[in-house]
């Protein structure tokens, strides 16, 4: 198969390399090694802070035996002067002149499309406003890896959808799997109306799709499978607020909900409310920390697709 | 031919003001002008319909193809004779012509040159940003400099 140019949206990947991508990385995670990478470049530009992502990367970029160029001038502490027009063309296309893959950051909707088509090579992009195509990845692959499938399952999406940038691109990646997405948040705090009308159209046209939108969490928590808790940071005039999710809630939720916290987490759940929930699980952490660990193989995989050419 | 009368009809129910803003009528239009709206049609159910007593720039006519496919126009000139023309037939990507109406996609942030696909089941085409890949609500035209 003709390697992917670029992993920039989720709108854009098929059902079926989401498919081969989970498949490789399930066994990667068996025991199957990988072909090394040596001499492969990861070139990194991140004009927003980053941890999970782009660790996991670098991480994944050097156990195939590549190197990272982490380009440090670069980096988020300039975001004012890089953000403008010709700074961003110029690092595109250097930093990718000297990459075999470049992962972008940039707060802009749709900058890592423009990046793919200014750079020489792949652009993996780790997440821009509204795109976050390799966190959704992640997440869907932990629920594949956790919960054994994806179809059937009613997931949950709550937060503050409407600034949270990984809503939409995990919404297209699960419209692929005959599941069923719950979105709940207050009206303020609803995911934007141009996605939301977006995706109720494709609802109403597929019937392999559903979604429903409620206020509160009470109104659906008990048929949920996951939770995805987003962006739990709210900003109400100037301020910031935390999303603070009232425990009592999930006594009525399923015993095996799996929750998939925000990275890093923060005050929204107590940090031991997964193990309470699930006494089986296997970290005090639940989820947090075991998809950070899966998350890896799929990373790898994803490396592997755009690098290596037989 | 001398236009005297333009007749755009088979508008979809409820698009008439925005054919109308497209086309740059507003309230500073000194001419004749006649908005029809909820007429009974065969094949749209309703339909809305507007006439206009003077020309219409032929730019505008592609303009309206981006609104719905049934729109019709028709030119009258003084003498009578009818010259009707159906929407174009939109290309499956729009490059340039329109602007992105997301303020934060990179179209508007930067200098670069919008792209649209156009998805069209339905009556009315929908132009999805190849770059923020929203869906456009407002169509806002790029205007060059003759």
């Amino acid at each position: 198969m003709q390697p992917a140019r670029d992993i920039v949206s989720t709108r854009e990947l098929s059902k079926e390399l989401i498919i081969q991508l989970f498949n490789r990385a399930d066994e990667l995670t068996n025991g199957v090694t990988p072909p090394l990478l040596t001499g492969k470049r990861l070139g990194t530009l991140f004009f927003e802070p980053s941890v999970f992502v782009r660790l996991a990367f670098e991480s994944a970029m050097i156990k195939l035996g590549g190197g990272v160029l982490y380009s440090t001038e670069f980096q988020f502490s300039e975001i004012n002067s890089l953000t403008t027009d010709s700074h961003f063309f110029d690092m595109v296309k250097l930093v990718s002149d000297f990459s075999d893959v470049l992962l972008l950051r940039h707060p802009f909707e749709g900058s890592a499309k423009l990046a793919a088509e200014i750079a020489d090579c792949p652009v993996i992009n780790c997440g821009d406003a509204t795109h976050s195509p390799i966190q959704a990845l992640i997440d869907l692959y932990s629920i594949r890896t956790l919960k054994k499938q994806i179809e059937g399952l009613q997931i949950g999406l709550v937060g503050n959808l409407k600034e949270a940038r990984n809503v939409k691109s995990f919404i297209e990646a699960v419209s692929n799997f005959n599941a069923k997405i719950c979105l709940v948040s207050r009206d303020e705090l609803r995911l934007s109306g141009r996605f939301l009308h977006d995706f109720r159209l494709r609802a109403e046209n597929d019937s392999n799709f559903g979604l429903e939108e409620f206020y509160s969490l009470k109104e659906c928590i008990s048929k949920l499978d996951v939770l995805n808790l987003s962006n739990l940071e709210i900003n109400l005039e100037g301020e910031k607020h935390k999303y603070v999710i009232d425990e009592a809630v999930f006594t009525k939720a399923k015993r095996d909900l799996m929750i998939i916290p925000p990275m890093p987490r923060k005050a929204e759940l107590p940090i031991d409310i997964e193990t309470r929930l699930s006494p089986s699980s296997p970290t005090p952490f639940g989820t947090f920390f075991t998809q950070a660990q899966i998350g890896v193989n799929l990373i790898v995989a994803i490396l592997e697709y755009l690098l290596y050419q037989e | 031919m001398v236009t005297k009368q333009i007749i755009i009809d088979n508008i979809p129910r409820g698009l008439a003001f925005e054919v109308l803003r497209v086309i740059g009528i507003d309230g500073t239009f000194t001419e004749p002008a006649k908005i029809e709206l909820n007429i009974e049609s065969e094949t749209l159910g309703l339909k809305d319909k507007i006439t206009i007593h003077s020309p219409l720039d032929d730019r505008f006519f592609a303009r309206l193809s981006l609104i719905a496919s049934t729109i019709t126009i028709e030119e009258i000139d003084e003498l009578g004779n009818s010259r009707k023309q159906d929407s174009i037939d939109l290309p499956d990507r729009i490059i340039r012509m329109i602007c992105c109406d997301n303020d934060q996609c990179i179209t508007n942030k930067m200098p670069v040159t919008p792209k649209f696909s156009v998805e069209k089941e339905g009556l009315v085409p929908r132009l999805r940003c190849e770059y923020c890949e929203t869906i456009i609500e407002q169509l806002i035209f790029e205007e060059t400099e003759d």
